[in-house]
């Protein structure tokens, strides 16, 4: 085996991630005659909101359509690297340096300035039989039929809480997908105390619309309390107080907000901080988006807050990189934003006592296997701390590095009265095969 | 809409290019992927890059199938129920 030698670049600023926020940023760069350079995980820019696909371009709202003109300026360019996995950051002589895999290749970038833009995941409430095959998130499912044109059964049930749960249902339904229902946690009261963030036009037309379309479909104050094998389908079992519902479906998509990918940003040196109107764990930054160190954040990163905010830090973002002055009414815009994303992570969120009803024999840790009773027996002895924890139960160890249990563990632990720091995060960022340091 | 070949498990199967494998491979009626170090049965679940149960070997590495295009002549192994 001989150890691959990785190609060195210099650029004058790099963008983690061609999300909406990445592009935003992007275009600024671009504007302001900088040099840049976008690294995206993906084998498609656009992330999650935009999805770039031949063909698929709705316009339907202002935000989406300022999205999608952003991603058809950018697949003009050659500044997108899409499928490039940042592995790591670190410094060397005082220089700092990103490594990227790349067409199996490692690059080494030393960029002049930096902006992280990786976006968020889903956060879920789980419950016994929810890493069954059948139960999907709900992002997977408007991956799946944006990407690929694929739904994940001819019938399915929604369920966990916030607005999300509504537009994917609505992009099965228009797909030609069955709705058998769609299940929000929360009561409609308190769904309801959401509709004053909603009067600003375009958010409030794209509500009206998911209601329209499936309004009877949706049930309030109702909980996935067990999901089970039922011949090709799934049997899901649904609870509200004394009430019981019981079907059976292809599918059942769950989803109970997000939580920011601040892998990246913490490596790299960044504080974040745990605020539960901001979605969890968020990269805490000044209101040039700057963390120091010459790094910026922007978008669903500094807290969860939908595209519209993305577009408008993206630009904060890119205009602070290169000293200049952020125009105040650009920081204002963000103040709403900012207003709407702690409505939004605040009315939709999971009640604390649901976090410490999860029964015993529910797997948390999907990687791993590590149950909510091994979690438990593991704080009744005293190990509490999350080194303790991932010690003693292999928690966050596995492939997916805590991206999908950490966040239930930080609810769980904070629901019982303890405030868990956040994870620590090294090298590579996401896992990789040892093939790409040395030639075969 | 292209159509793609892809083999699975030693089946060939079709595909649309463009798409993702796991979709490909749910359309093809697997739908299981692999197994959880336990031996629980596991699928597409974020479909996103994010939770890594959808891991599988393709031309001898592992690769995330909800982020992996389809390429004609893929050789792809799941781990069947």
């Amino acid at each position: 085996m001989k150890r691959i030698e990785p190609r060195h670049l210099q650029v004058q600023v790099l963008v983690v991630g061609g999300g909406i926020a990445g592009l935003s940023a992007a275009r600024t760069l671009a504007e302001e005659g900088s040099e840049f350079l976008v690294v995206e995980e993906y084998p498609f820019l656009g992330g999650q909101y935009l999805r770039n696909r031949e063909g698929y371009r709705p316009r339907d709202t202002r935000t989406r359509r300022r999205g999608f003109k952003l991603l058809d300026w950018a697949l003009e360019r050659d500044e997108f690297w899409t499928s490039s996995l940042v592995l790591g950051c670190y410094t060397e002589n005082g220089e700092r340096q990103v490594a990227v895999s790349r067409g199996g290749e490692v690059f080494l970038i030393r960029p002049g300035k930096m902006i992280i833009a990786t976006g968020a995941r889903e956060k879920f409430l789980p419950f016994p039989g929810w890493t069954l095959p059948g139960v999907v998130s709900v992002g997977a499912v408007q991956a799946l039929i944006k990407t690929s044109g694929t739904l994940p059964g001819r019938e399915g049930i929604f369920a966990g809480t916030g607005p999300f749960l509504l537009a994917s249902a609505h992009e099965f339904k228009k797909a030609g997908g069955r709705v058998a229902g769609i299940f929000e946690l929360n009561s409609r009261g308190r769904a309801m105390s959401f509709m004053p963030f909603l009067l600003d036009g375009e958010k409030l037309r794209e509500g009206m619309k998911y209601l329209l379309s499936l309004g009877n479909r949706l049930k309030f104050g109702w909980r996935v309390e067990r999901v089970e094998k039922k011949g090709d389908g799934l049997e899901v079992r649904l609870v509200k107080g004394r009430k019981r519902h019981r079907a059976v479906v292809d599918f059942l998509a769950i989803g109970h907000g997000f939580s920011p990918n601040t892998e990246l940003a913490q490596l790299c040196g960044c504080p974040v901080e745990y605020s539960a109107g901001l979605g969890g764990f968020v990269v805490k930054t000044g209101e040039d988006l700057g963390c120091g160190y010459g790094i910026y954040a922007c978008g669903e990163v500094t807290g969860i807050g939908g595209a519209r905010k993305s577009l408008i830090e993206g630009r904060i973002a890119a205009l602070s990189a290169l000293g200049k002055k952020v125009p105040s009414a650009l920081l204002k815009r963000r103040e709403r934003e900012l207003r709407f994303a702690r409505a939004l992570n605040t009315v939709f969120s999971v009640p604390s006592h649901l976090w410490k009803e999860i029964p015993d024999e529910t797997v948390i840790c999907r990687c791993e296997d590590v149950t909510m009773g091994d979690i438990k027996k593991a704080v009744k002895e005293g190990f509490y701390l999350l080194r303790e924890l991932k010690e003693t139960t292999r928690i966050t160890m596995g492939n997916c590095q805590g991206r999908t249990c950490f966040p239930i563990l930080t609810e769980y632990l904070r629901s019982s009265g303890i405030s868990p720091q956040p994870m620590s995060v090294r090298p590579p960022v996401k896992p990789v095969e040892m093939g790409i340091f040395v030639s075969r | 809409m292209e159509t793609v070949h892809i083999r699975v498990n030693g089946r060939e199967i079709e595909a649309r290019e463009g798409e993702m494998l796991a979709a490909a491979l749910l359309r093809a009626g697997f739908k299981v992927f692999r197994k959880s170090p336990g031996g629980s049965p596991r699928s597409l679940f974020c479909g996103m890059g994010t939770c890594f149960e959808c891991l599988i070997k393709v031309d001898g590495s592992w690769v995330r199938s909800c982020i992996t295009p389809v390429r004609e002549g893929m050789e792809v192994e799941v781990e069947e129920d």
